[in-house]
């Protein structure tokens, strides 16, 4: 497609939901200018960004223009986005873990079952199918053995990776507690598919972010096969600063700038927002106008509320018997007994993560004051005795937790920068409360394992699964949602957000499987409008 | 007077003083901040001389945990100390004072007044021990007197000449520093994929020998 032409489709950001939504709609036909603020990585460099990380430490995937990426905190408690986002073609996915979860059916009727949040408009029977073909588009491996999860009606698309070989470290304590252990499914190929090779164990995909041979799903994978049909061009660096709308309401254009400030407008036939749940927040608040002066599609004035995300806890332990970390870069099992409860008054999910890992040589030495033989001493004793169970935890929406404009502080461009609100509520608390327990439970039955980190010491380091949610949540009522289940916005007929902000509720899993479905069911949709 | 000796006077100070408890904790917990020791910023890049290099690898010689000390080990790490002298502000002037530091050391010790490179390994390692001796206190308040009594020149040269070969050495020779706990397979390298899901084959060393079967 020419550069100049004017698209039909201009999707707003090139991460996971908008390299999707870029292929399913130009496969279809569909002509899309996809625009990216952030730069473009050569798929042929992974090889030297792994060896450059591993050598230095550098992180590959940190903004090429952190003036651009300011944001603020105005909260109880401090959320870190800037490690919890990639601005670049291939968005967060550059360095996402690449578990690959459905939520579960009761997460979709939070308000019918528990009394709690809101249901979702749509429910899981609607999504399944979408579920299969997003396993299928991400290359998911794994193996339907979840005694917990919701029906499927197709299988998983690549063989599970098989269990560490010391997850039965684990085994042997959740059989005496009767907790069912499980297979993972994950983004990463486990055999050759979709022209990219099988896992070679290189081990830098969970710590260090970087699968050096592609094996791990990305969605740079679908912005080329988007851009191999012909239908799709990516302009990288081309930051949106607004949205703007015709006289009847629709939006018409949008305006860009590239890193030298020089700004450029782009028309199109509708928009898809795809920035992530506070960049897509922050763009819609900044595209106010005398028709929407609350911000584009706001009418509701929930844009930027219920901002959520998932808790992560762990409890570690050190062990007699000795353990063989650092072999894979990516953990084998987990347990989702406590996801889906039948009651959810006091508590909600729990999620429980077993992990094979520990300090790795490097990380004894810079604890340790010794060196030489005595380092060598030190690390030989030490190295392979402790384990972790993280436990990721389900937040529920809560309107104080926002995302809005800063008054004070602006970004590279001028405008105002993000700012979060945000606080953990007594639920989630009681629930974090419960995981602990849970975790602490299972090294209790591990003969020998001492526990290293529990109690208020694991409270007090709540960390969080870089999942931002619920911040342009969908619904049927104009009036209580900004998107309807299509993912097209209320109040401007031709404007779609996809991505988690979108989620009514969180669930108590990731929620990129979540995001990728949502994203086919919607391109379907709005590709219909186009042929 | 010896670090030892004064440490040990200035403690003694602190305790008279309990009264005010509450404030000489602050203190303590403040100072370390105040005396974290600062790269130079505004000073040059450059290269060591030869045989300023020669007391860095000797000093390297004793830090680094390696079995076997291959050349390939000291040409690895003199090429990073070369990069980083060369990109970094601040660090020809700390690898400068480290060398000063260990032949003035060397020289005090020694009767003939040797110096450090010159050395056997076992005298080195000596001289290592009187200047990092607080380097090997494990508890954290004893870290904090240390900040706050150690002289500024001990604290920057464990900042940032030790903790620099030692993670030079963990980060840029993975093979040797895999090897301690037997690896051959390690983060960077590939292997067959299911290898994690068998037990664990050492092959370099016979001291991990208590894994879980
Ligand atoms: C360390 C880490 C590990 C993770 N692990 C997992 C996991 O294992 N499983 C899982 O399900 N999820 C995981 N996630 C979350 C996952 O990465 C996100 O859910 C997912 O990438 C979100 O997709 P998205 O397309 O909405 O946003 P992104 O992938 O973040 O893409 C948004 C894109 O929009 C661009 N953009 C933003 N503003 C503008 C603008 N104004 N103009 C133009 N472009 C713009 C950004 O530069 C970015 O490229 C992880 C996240 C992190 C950070």
């Amino acid at each position: 497609m020419p550069l100049n032409d004017i698209p039909d489709v201009c999707i707003i950001g090139a991460g996971l939901a908008g390299g999707i939504m870029a292929y399913e709609l130009a496969s279809k036909g569909v002509r899309v200018t996809v625009l990216e603020a952030g730069p473009r990585h050569d798929p042929q460099a992974r090889f030297s960004y792994m060896q450059n990380r591993l050598a230095t430490g550098a992180d590959p995937w940190a903004s090429n223009l952190p003036e651009r990426d300011v944001f603020t905190n105005a909260g109880e408690v401090e959320y870190p986005l800037k490690s919890a986002r990639v601005k670049a073609v291939g968005g967060s996915t550059l360095h996402w873990g690449g578990l690959s979860l459905r939520l579960h059916e009761t997460d979709f009727k939070m308000k019918s079952l528990y009394g709690l949040a809101d249901d979702w408009p749509i429910g899981y029977e609607q999504l399944e199918p979408y579920y299969g073909k997003a396993e299928a588009a991400l290359g998911v491996a794994g193996i339907a053995d979840n005694p917990f999860a919701s029906y499927r009606s197709t299988k998983f698309p690549l063989p599970p990776f098989p269990f560490n070989y010391h997850d039965r470290v684990f085994k042997k304590a959740c059989d005496k507690l009767g907790i069912v252990m499980h297979h993972i499914p994950w983004a990463r190929n486990s055999m050759p598919y979709q022209n990219a090779p099988a896992c070679q164990a290189f081990s830098t995909c969970g710590s260090h972010g970087i699968c050096p041979i592609s094996a791990q799903y990305t969605s740079e994978r679908h912005i080329q096969l988007a851009e191999k049909t012909g239908n799709a061009q990516v302009i990288p660096n081309a930051n949106v600063l607004r949205i703007h709308v015709d006289k009847s309401g629709r939006a018409q254009s949008v305006t860009y700038a590239t890193p030298d400030r020089e700004q450029h407008e782009l028309r199109a036939g509708a928009f898809v927002l795809a920035a992530h749940a506070i960049e897509s927040t922050r763009l819609l608040l900044l595209s106010k106008s005398s028709r929407f002066p609350q911000g584009l599609a706001n009418r509701s004035g929930l844009v930027g509320k219920n901002f959520m995300e998932h808790l992560y806890l762990s409890v570690t332990a050190k062990l007699k018997e000795r353990v063989a970390p650092h072999r894979i870069g990516f953990n084998t099992a987990e347990s989702h007994q406590f996801v889906a409860a039948k009651n959810k008054d006091d508590t909600g999910s729990v999620k429980i993560e077993f992990e094979i890992t520990g300090p790795t040589p490097l990380d004894i030495a810079r604890r340790s004051g010794n060196w030489g033989a005595d380092l060598a001493r030190e690390i030989r004793e030490s190295y392979g005795r402790d384990v972790r169970i993280s436990l990721e935890i389900e937040q529920l929406p809560d309107e104080k937790n926002t995302i809005s404009l800063d008054p004070k502080v602006t970004d590279y461009f001028g405008n105002p920068a993000p700012r979060i609100t945000y606080a953990i509520g007594d639920y989630e608390k009681a629930t974090a409360q419960k995981a602990i327990e849970i975790g602490e439970s299972i090294f209790g039955a591990l003969e020998g394992a001492e526990i290293t980190r529990g109690g208020s010491e694991s409270m007090n380091n709540i960390g969080f699964g870089y999942h931002h949610m619920g911040t342009c949540r969908m619904g049927h009522d104009p009036e209580k949602s900004v998107v309807d289940s299509d993912l097209r916005s209320h109040d401007v007929d031709n404007l779609f957000i996809v991505g988690s902000g979108v989620f009514v509720t969180g669930g108590g899993v990731q929620p990129s499987l979540t995001i990728a479905t949502l994203a086919i069911r919607a391109a379907e949709y709005l590709a219909k409008e186009f042929n | 007077m010896r670090r030892r000796t004064f440490l040990a006077i200035a403690i003694g100070g602190l305790a008279v003083s309990a009264a005010s408890g509450a404030k000489i904790l602050r203190l303590g917990t403040r100072i370390p901040q105040y005396r974290k020791p600062q790269l130079d910023e505004d000073s040059p890049t450059g290269r060591l001389s030869a045989v300023e290099m020669s007391t860095v690898m000797a000093l390297a010689e004793v830090l680094i945990p390696a079995d076997t000390k291959s050349e390939r080990i000291y040409n690895v790490l003199r090429s990073h100390v070369e990069s980083r002298t060369l990109a970094n502000n601040g660090y020809l002037e700390e690898y400068r004072r480290a060398v000063a530091l260990l032949d003035e050391t060397a020289e005090s010790v020694t009767a003939v007044g040797g110096k450090f490179a010159e050395l056997p390994v076992s005298q080195r390692q000596r001289i290592l021990e009187d200047i990092l001796w607080e380097y090997r206190a494990e508890q954290t308040r004893v870290r904090q007197f240390e900040a706050i009594f150690s002289p500024a020149g001990t604290l920057a040269f464990r900042n940032f000449v030790v903790r620099d070969i030692l993670e030079a050495f963990f980060r840029k020779l993975p093979g040797e520093a895999w090897a301690i706990v037997g690896y051959s397979h390690y983060p960077g390298v590939p292997a067959d994929p299911r290898t994690y899901s068998r037990p664990l084959q050492i092959t370099s060393t016979s001291n991990l020998s208590d894994h879980a079967a």
